[in-house]
């Protein structure tokens, strides 16, 4: 494997989990919420409809050169950095309801996930030089 | 009066980015930006809670329905003009004030930049750092930090620091900002019709001083037209010549209706409430204060970016930075002194906005009339890329007065016609004033011969 090879698959394996914890996070909010329910169903389908379609961007991305890769991954870094700052801030509120356990796992995944995204979006920039403004 | 016309071809002298961020210069290649990078800039621009609070005025004049389509077609009209302006942008790759000097001579977009940008932007972010303080008041009414003066003061600052980094300091911010601001307004539009007597309740409200859709839909294009105007600024950066103007086009056509939507329903079914209020008031306080800080510093950064390459255009030596720190210091300080109560109207300072919102269609009247028209069919120069000439060494007209005049022209008509007869749309009557006074002049002096330049300007090696 060369060196852009080995940076798709591990942006692509980085967006994945970033994905699947983004789900996560919306199943629970919508699972424990006691009103407005379809607002994390709506939400969480939204964060898998992009994030899905960033991993099969980067799944198809073979052969691309390192700019091009460097690109879709910061999109992708700064999505998955946005969404969470979505559930971060919405999820406290009152009119959702949702029990303080629940709460707490939303809140947590979601910050993990903020400041990952962070991390996430200056380790590609420094391996692939792409600006964050891409 | 000079030659007939005065341009030429660029020379091949090396152009220097004295000013920062190509203020003044071609932006090359390598720094071109995407379909995407450029929706996100913005859509950057349309978070923000004073589109929401634009929204909800439409409330006082216009039903649910009619507030729907009016929001449509305002925005497609929207889109049609900054399209236009915004594909001039993305070939030539100049700012909106560097573009000028060709359909107004240099002294022209000198005059012009600072109507648009150099005044009219620095004045939004006064006001615009004045509401953030407003915003952070109203969910933290006892804190210090969040005093409206303490909060503008603050507030001002932050948001001059992407303005000073430049196109790359905007983009990154609006990439964080735009996907959460879409996702939480329209749940938070939601949550607030459902909670205020929900969908059926919201189709059955009358406005208080009920008019027609046609007031609307001018009451939508008046809200942005400076944006539609100033679309080169951005889309100068477009890796192809449609990534910039398609992204103007789809973020003011698809985005921008929820946002006025959101601001106008729920003023329907709660008048007098507001949106982030409502939404503080649903607990919604950390995604208001966020989205408060955030949103607004999208918007307001442009405001001063856009301010600074107008006033690099007008004033030789400084930098750009330097235009951003004084722009950005002086219109926190007015927004400081309004939260304070010293002596600045607040009325006063909107009412000079407004004003000068008038002068500002004819002028994307006269750019889409020069390009479109006149280059090509008056002049010969068909190819899009090659129309407009820039550059050092490039000679442009000191003054071009069929522009200049068009300018004129369409500002009284755009100013004195509403007065005259309050259900003409003063934006549209100035854009298209604009447009067919320049074809006009334009097409009576290159017939006749008569010379439509006065003076010369050579460009220098920084592209001033």
């Amino acid at each position: 494997m060369n060196g852009v090879e080995e940076l798709r698959s591990k942006y692509l394996r980085y967006n994945a989990l970033a994905g699947f914890l983004l789900l996560v996070t919306g199943v629970t909010a919508f699972a424990s919420s006691s009103n407005f329910k379809s607002h994390f169903l709506f939400m969480g389908i939204i964060t898998a409809l992009f994030m899905g379609l960033n991993v099969a961007r980067l799944a198809v991305c073979r052969g691309c050169n390192e700019k091009r890769l460097g690109e879709i991954a910061v999109q992708g870094g700064w999505l998955w950095t946005s969404f969470s700052l979505a559930f971060l801030s919405l999820a406290p509120a009152k009119i959702y309801g949702l029990p303080t356990v629940s709460l707490a796992v939303v809140e947590l995944l979601s910050v993990f996930l903020l400041l990952s995204g962070a991390y996430f979006l200056f380790l590609v920039k420094r391996e692939t030089g792409v600006a964050l403004s891409v | 009066m000079g030659d007939k016309g005065v341009e030429e071809g660029s020379l091949e002298a090396e152009a220097k980015d004295y000013y920062g961020d190509f203020a003044t210069l071609k932006v090359p290649p390598h720094e071109r930006r995407t379909f995407l990078n450029q929706l996100m800039v913005f859509l950057g621009v349309l978070a923000v809670w004073a589109a929401v609070f634009g929204g909800a005025s439409m409330a006082n004049i216009l039903d649910a329905k009619n507030i729907l389509i009016a929001s449509i077609l305002g925005s497609i009209a929207l889109g049609i003009i900054a399209f236009l302006t915004g594909l001039i942008g993305s070939y030539n790759g100049v700012s909106t004030y560097v573009i000028l000097r060709h359909s107004m001579g240099r002294f022209g977009s000198i005059a012009a930049g600072i109507v648009i940008s150099g005044i009219s932007a620095a004045l939004w972010f006064a006001f615009e750092t004045w509401l953030f303080g407003v915003i952070m008041n109203g969910v933290f009414p006892d804190s210090f930090l969040a005093r409206v003066d303490v909060a503008a003061a603050w507030g001002g600052i932050l948001m001059m620091t992407t303005a000073l980094i430049g196109y790359r300091g905007l983009a990154s911010l609006s990439y964080l900002v735009v996907p959460a601001w879409f996702l939480i307004i329209p749940l938070a539009l939601a949550a607030s019709i459902s909670l205020k007597g929900g969908w059926d309740q919201l189709f059955s409200v009358e406005p208080e001083n009920p008019q027609g859709l046609a007031a609307g839909i001018t009451f939508v294009i008046g809200l942005y037209i400076v944006g539609a105007t100033i679309a080169p600024d951005i889309t100068r950066f477009s890796r192809k010549p449609l990534d910039g103007p398609l992204a103007w086009f789809v973020h003011v056509v698809f985005f921008m209706p929820i946002i006025l939507i959101a601001g106008g329903w729920l003023q329907l079914l709660a008048p007098g409430s507001n949106l982030a209020a409502e939404m503080t008031a649903m607990g919604m306080g950390l995604a208001v204060l966020i989205m408060g800080i955030l949103g607004q510093w999208t918007t307001n950064d442009n405001n001063l970016y856009s301010a600074s390459l107008a006033w690099v255009n007008a004033v030789p030596r400084l930098k750009r930075w330097v235009w951003v720190a004084i722009l950005g210091i002086s219109g926190t300080i007015v927004a400081v002194l309004i939260a304070r109560g010293y002596g600045i109207s607040l009325d006063a300072l909107l009412s000079f906005g407004t004003l000068l919102g008038t002068f500002i269609p004819p002028i994307a009247g006269v750019m889409i009339a020069d390009y479109y028209i006149v280059q090509p069919l008056f002049l010969g120069r068909k190819d899009p890329r090659t129309r407009y000439q820039f550059g050092p060494g490039t000679l442009y007209g000191a003054i071009r007065w069929p522009g200049i005049t068009g300018w004129a022209i369409g500002s009284f008509l755009a100013y004195w016609l509403p007065q005259q007869y309050p259900g003409i749309p003063g934006a549209l009557v100035g854009l298209f004033s604009g447009i067919v006074v320049h074809i006009v002049l334009m097409a009576v002096c290159v017939s006749s011969k008569i010379p439509y330049d006065i003076g010369k300007w050579r460009e220098t090696e920084t592209g001033w």
